[in-house]
């Protein structure tokens, strides 16, 4: 059998006296289609389809839409009587005044912690999502770039929260009559300081995401992360009752500058300028670096073969 | 010379392969686990290759390689001319890829929505990629589950949806990994026949990784064993199932087995046919496939495959 007889297949002849093919096999039998224009994946449009297919997979499951709700008026009582528990008390034992409350103190940065938490998390969440249900290596297999299905995939999940926490303020506002006084400036401020908040966390959670595609565990290094910002950050009392050391930890978290400005801009009346500033300069240096961290990973189980794992 | 050893040259048809699958000298390991060892592939537009092999002979990493979602060491893969490893994101717009697995969708979302999104990675807007997916049902022959939630499709209802996504790029090259694997005999038939229409209607380029020889028989216009990482054998299609069957026991190691076996009890054949494999003398049913020389007598092992 000569090298000709295989026209199609391995360019291996036949094995040893293998016999020539019995039919026609030595060309196309129809000619191959039009190769497709090179077609450019939108970002924007991956996203969009990536929401889409979330909030039709959420609508499948209504319950823990309600779920949700009722959580977040349990711990909108609580936080209410907690601070009618210790109200003034604090602001004593703190050295400090609590423009607001106890009240708004404590739900801005519970809400705070909440968003941050979940651009953290969100990204390994529908990464391990994936991986288990098989649709990874499905979305693997087209043109869009693994970091842009991940991207996508979250979405959903950080505007839900958001969404989810705009509602717990209007309520806390309109029910619990949480104490506002934030200004115009101090608002437009607000807007673009949650943008760049939310991006450099979520730079956080593709860090935490690229560690979680080569290694496979480590979904509890983001929730252990938020742990310590709301230890060091703020959260539920003010940073002066910290030991020095603690406090100067906490002065230091770019954590602890989102939260000043939240609650700068919705209780305090100011216009945090300066922590958006900090917050901004550390999205410049973080967003890249995570950005490219994430791609290596990505490239690295591309070579071992093992994105698809878990 | 060894099969091997031929494939380091470039294969004959590579030529009318340009806008099919182009690989060559793909090696791939894995730890201390050679994979893949200088594999060489070419799958013309409008042809299909099944390609066989025992369990962990390295086609599911093959498929993944030129898949692109896995690198190799070395070697090159061309993907509707398109180079794969250099342009992994442009190679993957010209194939489809269809999984044994079909937990591979969102299974609360319609069929329709499935593809809606999947169309969405492949670059189509929203409008497109609605009708681009209603197009493709239609293609498969079930339009009219588009609006049935996936978690309500039956198993070979899935197996199309599979294919249905894996024709939303229009690809140049469909590679299928058993993709009847769970089937029952009637939907498979019916996806070979699909792959079948897909190859030499549409001029695709169809690599088919299987275990079924029948199926291999049925559906391949060439045929390569794949053992040890390594194209083992190699030869035309149209033949029988049990010609393959001599063939793959043999590139396998596996024919002098079968000779004991045989020896020790007859029987009809790993499927259960007088005498499939190959006694050597142009007897014995091998239809249009060739038994490797001096391979194994008349025999038989009295049913099931036995493949390690």
């Amino acid at each position: 059998m000569s090298a000709t007889d295989d026209r199609i297949g391995t360019g291996l002849p036949g094995k040893a006296g293998a016999i020539p093919m019995p039919r026609e096999v030595t060309g196309a039998r129809a000619s191959a289609p039009p190769v497709p224009a090179d077609r450019r994946v939108r970002p924007l449009g991956v996203i969009a389809a990536c929401i889409r297919r979330d909030a039709a997979d959420a609508w499948s499951y209504r319950l823990p839409f309600a779920w949700r709700f009722v959580e977040m008026f349990t711990a909108l009582f609580m936080l209410f009587f907690l601070s009618r528990l210790v109200g003034n008390r604090i602001e004593v034992l703190a050295g400090t005044t609590l423009a607001g409350g106890y009240f708004a103190f404590a739900v801005l940065g519970t809400a705070l912690v909440a968003i941050v938490h979940g651009a953290m998390t969100s990204f390994a969440s529908r990464l391990r999502s994936d991986q288990t249900t098989g649709t990874l290596e499905a979305m693997l297999s087209t043109p869009s770039p693994p970091w842009l299905t991940i991207v996508g995939g979250s979405s959903y999940g950080i505007i839900q929260l958001l969404a989810i926490e705009l509602v717990t303020l209007g309520v806390a506002v309109g029910v619990f009559r949480m104490r506002l006084d934030a200004r115009p400036l101090g608002l437009v401020v607000l807007v673009v300081g949650m943008v760049v908040i939310l991006a450099l966390f979520v730079a956080f959670g593709l860090l935490v995401t690229a560690f979680i595609v080569v290694f496979k565990r480590g979904q509890g290094v983001a929730t252990l992360v938020v742990s310590v910002f709301s230890l060091l950050g703020g959260v539920y009392y003010p940073l002066s009752v910290l030991p020095p050391t603690l406090r100067t930890l906490g002065e230091a978290i770019p954590f602890t500058w989102a939260v000043d400005l939240v609650r700068g801009s919705l209780v305090y009346g100011q216009v945090p300028v300066a922590r958006l500033g900090e917050l901004a300069s550390v999205d410049v240096v973080i967003i890249p670096i995570a950005i490219w961290v994430l791609g290596k990973s990505i490239h690295r189980t591309r070579r071992t073969g093992t994105l698809g794992q878990y | 010379m060894s099969p091997a050893a031929v494939s380091r040259g470039p294969g004959v048809g590579q030529a009318d392969a340009a806008g099919g699958i182009v690989a060559a000298g793909i090696e791939k390991r894995f730890g201390t686990v050679q994979a893949l060892s200088g594999v060489d592939l070419t799958v013309p537009p409008g042809t299909v290759l099944a390609l066989l092999g025992p369990n962990g002979a390295g086609k599911s990493t093959l498929i993944r390689i030129l898949a692109a979602s896995v690198l190799p060491d070395a070697g090159t893969v061309s993907i509707g001319g398109i180079d794969a490893v250099e342009r992994p994101r442009l190679a993957c717009g010209r194939l489809g890829l269809v999984l044994a697995e079909e937990r591979s969708f969102f299974w609360r979302l319609t069929g329709i929505q499935n593809l809606t999104f999947f169309a969405a990675l492949h670059g189509l807007r929203r409008r497109e990629a609605v009708e681009r997916s209603r197009e493709v049902l239609e293609r498969v022959g079930i339009a009219p589950l588009a609006t049935r939630r996936v978690d309500r499709y039956s198993t070979g209802m899935k197996a199309k949806l599979s294919i249905a996504r894996a024709l939303l790029g229009d690809p140049a090259v469909l590679l299928l990994d058993e993709p009847t694997r769970s089937l029952d005999p009637i939907a498979t038939v019916d996806t070979r026949t699909l792959v079948l229409e897909l190859a030499h209607a549409q001029g695709l380029a169809v690599l088919f990784a299987t275990h079924d020889l029948h199926e291999a028989t049925a559906v391949a216009d060439h045929v390569a064993v794949l053992v040890d990482g390594k194209i083992a054998a190699s030869l035309a299609g149209g033949g029988s199932a049990a010609g393959l069957e001599a063939l793959l026991l043999d590139a396998t190691g596996h024919a002098g087995v079968l000779r004991e076996m045989a020896q020790a009890g007859g029987g009809s054949g790993l499927f259960g046919e007088a005498s499939g494999v190959p006694d050597g003398s142009g007897a014995g049913g091998t239809g249009g496939m060739s038994p490797p020389p001096g391979a194994l007598p008349p025999t038989g092992l009295g049913g099931g495959l036995g493949l390690p």
